[in-house]
């Protein structure tokens, strides 16, 4: 039987509406006691690259809206859901046995 | 708040899975370029392969997890305490010998892939983004290279192949080398 797919649309019009990080930057024990704090730094500023790329443009999740938007989701098939006009952003999709696929979808509707 | 929902159709599940399972493995083996072989983390890579397969296995009740561990470890199950006993000592250790050219492409595969999981896996990536992002710094990741990364685990979720001439900008020869097979 199918399953209905619930889409949200995850929005970053601004940095100041992304998701907080939930984990910071915790080094794994082995390198807490061998690497050098210069290194463990160094580190850091990679995940904050992750933090970037990935977590703002991926699971921001904080904007629903209205306007009709066709998508073709790669991986699930084309889905309706609504965005309003001039929202950038990208969707989540979440089914109900709680498969989960990311897409980077960055919006730019213009209406 | 508006949202919808509209159903993606009569076996819409089974054709999501096995899109992606196409996916994974189409990219993989353009990843693994010359050798044509889907993610082989054999002779003296192995021990990256304890480090990649367990990480995915502890999230394998996420379908899409699940089908990346199943490909990149066929009929295996590796144990799971690997995972701790993950000598990422040795590796920072290693990554300051010279890696041959394979052996860095490896790594590159590697790191692409688990950042790949953290990207559609909200458990691995508040559980193991931390260890992800040490492994890349060991395996001599720098700034530009992890963004060259991120770019492209993007850029395949959002549908796109890797190609030398798709859409796909990065900055470092690293990534143009690796992703998109262009000679520098």
């Amino acid at each position: 039987m199918a399953k209905n797919v619930s889409v949200v649309l995850a929005a970053a019009k601004s940095k100041g509406g992304c998701r907080k990080i939930k984990e910071p930057y915790k080094p794994s024990p082995a390198l807490m006691q061998k690497i050098s704090a210069e290194d463990r730094e160094k580190s850091k500023k990679l995940l904050a690259v992750v933090h970037e790329e990935l977590v703002t443009k991926i699971f921001d999740v904080n904007i629903y809206t209205n306007n009709l938007l066709n998508i073709a989701a790669p991986a699930i098939g084309e889905i309706n859901f609504d965005i309003d006009a001039g929202t950038r952003g990208m969707v989540k999709i979440v089914d109900e046995s709680g498969i989960r696929f990311g897409v980077n979808r960055f919006l730019k509707v213009i209406f | 708040m508006a949202l919808r929902q509209e159903s993606t159709g009569s076996g819409s599940e089974d054709m999501k899975l096995k899109k992606f399972t196409a996916m994974v493995q189409n990219t993989d083996r353009h990843l693994a370029g010359r050798s044509g072989s889907v993610f082989m983390f054999g002779g003296a890579n192995a021990k990256y392969k304890t480090y990649f397969v367990p990480q995915f296995k502890r999230y394998n009740s996420d379908s899409f997890i699940a089908i990346m561990e199943g490909i990149f470890n066929p009929g295996k199950s590796g144990p799971l305490e690997k995972l701790d006993e993950l000598g990422l000592v040795q590796v920072y250790r290693d990554a300051k010998s010279k890696p041959s050219e394979k052996g860095f492409n490896e790594f590159y595969r590697l790191i692409f892939w688990l950042l790949f999981g953290a990207a559609i896996n909200d458990e691995i990536y508040n559980g193991e983004i931390s260890n992800i992002v040490d492994l890349a710094y060991c395996l001599g990741f720098d700034e530009a290279l992890m963004r060259d990364w991120c770019k492209a685990v993007a850029y395949i979720l959002d549908g796109g192949q890797f190609a030398e001439n798709c859409s796909l900008q990065l900055e470092t020869p690293e990534g143009n080398a690796f992703f998109l097979h262009k000679k520098g």
